[in-house]
């Protein structure tokens, strides 16, 4: 007897096979039988009505490790078809960690995912130091199964205390760094991150960044031993120095037979030649036989600012950068000067800044009222009977300078040049960042966007390859086991969608963090349930009781 | 430098993206974050970022790190993210 059969489904494998009308049957959390007629009587039967029914998409690149203390299904994450996500990316993971080491790392999680001071204090209990303890506490109540890195920079502080921010290590230390982490891999660690661009909440370097090559390639012999993942953020903002880690991951990846990967990967057309060349350097490194993954990922970037801080966005505008520049007080005064205010329009051209603001967003979520939230600075100003730029000077002075401006798809938007990138097989989609940036913008969501976008947009990729992309190949990259693909035997972690519908909903602000803490959220269109392990975990009409995720375990 | 221009970074911030060409014709992109976009614009006393155009190299470096600066590799301070 199935647990569960799904009938009348799309069957999207996640191998990139042709999709296909078939049933799928479940039991014990597990996926029993695939194929156009499932034998057998079940508990209960889902009618997809001829939707898709693909594995659960997998997240590899997240920022959840705090947020699933007392959220274990990550939202919104899983709601958009997400069912495994990796966390502890870019240096940093919660474990391991001593008590008195906390204050620092949490400075440096504040820096990275904007999660309030609350998040730390009241919304869990610190029972842990070591992974396994860690480990512990974060099995209580998941909903979504999760794969956590750990963090190259708070092994650093385990070993080193303060001076892991301060230092290269000896090599005693080092020794102790590669015997803290085989303990973390022993103990469900799936691998490693680091990172050579990140700072902390005080604009110093994270440790990591402290470390010399011959600790990392130290750390890299641990990781050959179990076959696990570095996952590394180089610097990213140059195209040559990204090149060089990339030939760096490749010696490291060849030494010690260990997959690499490398995020972010992103295309401006300020910068036309470096994704190609960045792109190109890595397919170079895999035909030596070097596995090092370039992370990209889906959604635009959008600029977003306040007058609160100086933004180059009015980079152009010599006269706005003269008075974005001074110090706050005598900033709010230059703004508040009829005579600097009207030489600012000016400076913002002929139409007052129409063309150049006008399809700025107020962004909800700060001080601007809620009826400006959504509207764009055409708008306000006209109906305000003012010029765009001097509404938005006078919108900002209104709100204490706490209005946040949206300039939407400022950069990675070029969607026919984006998807033939993404649907390279050597481009491994990922780099959302979710749980992270909360208060910047939303990382949700990008699961949806690769469909609507690259799938029913531009067509530059099937729906079974995104499928695959999101899925298979994302499983078979980290070395997930028993994950990403629809087969008996595989853990019972579904997805039904209409591909037809499938999207990411518009960006808008919530206050679901501890201490009515704000962050910005996407809903998911077109996601018609989510299974993990066999269990309904969401469907649209909300989450479920349901607590079935796993820590995942590793192939091999 | 040939061209100044504002780009989207990672983090959802405003970035500078500064085109240089080298005596042997290459152009290559030097992207600046805000801090340091706005250290050179006031540097080089730019009013801004139009008039760093034609601008030598030498003048960023200025802008970056004082009188001082007249070479080495910028890129140490430069790009680093907050989030």
């Amino acid at each position: 007897m199935h647990d569960l059969v799904i009938r009348n489904a799309r069957v999207v494998d996640g191998t990139g096979a042709p999709a296909y009308a078939g049933e799928v049957a479940v039991k014990d959390g597990r996926i029993v039988a695939v194929g156009p007629r499932v034998e057998g009587p079940a508990l209960a039967e889902m009618d997809a009505g001829g939707k898709a029914v693909a594995p659960g998409f997998i997240d590899p690149h997240t920022h959840f490790d705090v947020q699933l203390l007392w959220d274990g299904a990550a939202k919104p994450s899983l709601e958009h078809g997400v069912t495994s996500i990796i966390p502890g990316n870019c240096s940093l993971s919660l474990a391991p960690l001593r008590a008195a080491d906390r204050k620092a790392v949490v400075g440096m999680f504040q820096q990275i995912e904007e999660l309030p001071p609350e998040a730390f204090t009241i919304a869990f209990e610190w029972t842990w130091e070591d992974w396994e303890g860690y480990r512990q506490a974060l099995e209580k109540g998941l909903a979504i199964n999760v794969a956590p890195l750990v963090g190259h920079s708070v092994i650093r502080v385990w070993v080193m205390g303060a001076d892991a921010n301060q230092r290269a290590a000896r090599p005693d230390e080092i020794a102790a760094m590669q015997d803290v982490l085989r303990q973390c891999l022993a103990a469900g660690a799936i691998g490693l991150s680091t990172s050579f661009v990140d700072v902390d909440e005080n604009a110093r370097p994270v440790p990591s960044r402290f470390a010399q090559f011959a600790e990392l390639d130290a750390l890299c012999a641990v990781l050959g031993e179990f076959g696990r993942m570095l996952q590394i953020v180089p610097e990213f903002y140059d195209a040559d120095l990204t090149i060089a880690r990339i030939d760096q991951l490749a010696e490291l990846s060849l030494k010690h037979g260990i997959p690499t990967t490398y995020s972010p990967v992103f295309d401006n057309r300020q910068t036309p030649a470096s994704v190609d060349r960045i792109l190109d350097r890595s397919a170079e490194q895999f035909a030596r036989g070097a596995r090092v993954w370039p992370q990209m990922q889906t959604r635009p970037i959008d600029i977003s600012f306040s007058l609160l801080r100086p933004s180059l966005f009015f980079a152009r505008l010599p006269r706005w950068v003269r008075v974005l520049r001074q110090p706050l007080e005598a900033r709010i005064a230059s703004l508040t000067d009829p005579e600097t205010v009207a030489r600012m329009v000016e400076d913002a051209g002929p139409d007052g800044g129409e063309r150049l603001m006008g399809r700025l967003v107020v962004r909800g979520g700060g001080e601007a009222p809620a009826h400006l939230a959504g509207k764009t600075l055409k708008e306000i100003a006209d109906a305000r009977g003012q010029s765009c730029a001097l509404a938005l000077i006078e919108v900002s002075l209104e709100h204490g300078l706490d209005v946040a401006f949206l300039s939407a798809n400022g950069g990675h938007d070029n969607s026919d040049r984006i998807g033939p990138l993404l649907a390279r097989p050597d481009v491994h989609i990922g780099a959302g960042d979710g749980g992270a940036h909360l208060a910047s913008f939303a990382t949700y969501g990008d699961t949806g966007y690769l469909f609507s976008e690259f799938v029913r947009g531009t067509g530059a990729l099937s729906l079974e390859q995104a499928v695959a992309k999101i899925t298979g190949e994302t499983a078979a990259i980290w070395g997930l086991k028993d994950r990403g693909l629809l087969k008996p035997g595989q853990a019972a972690d579904i997805v039904v969608f209409d591909p037809d519908r499938i999207g990411r909903g518009e960006e808008r602000p919530i206050f679901d963090m501890p201490g009515d803490g704000m962050r910005y959220t996407r809903d998911s269109v077109g996601v018609e349930a989510v299974l993990v392990n066999g269990e309904l975990a969401w469907t649209p009409a909300g989450y479920t009781d349901a607590r079935a995720g796993r820590i995942c375990e590793m192939a091999g | 430098m040939v061209a100044a221009e504002v780009s989207a970074g990672h983090d959802g911030d405003a970035e500078l993206t500064l085109s240089v060409r080298f005596e042997n014709g290459v152009v290559a992109p030097v992207v600046l974050d805000a801090e340091a976009g706005f250290d050179v614009l006031a540097g080089c006393g730019a009013a801004g970022a139009g008039d760093l155009v034609g601008r030598p190299w030498r003048q960023v470096l200025k802008g970056l790190y004082g009188a001082g600066a007249g070479g080495g590799h910028c890129s140490a301070n430069l790009g680093e993210r907050d989030a």
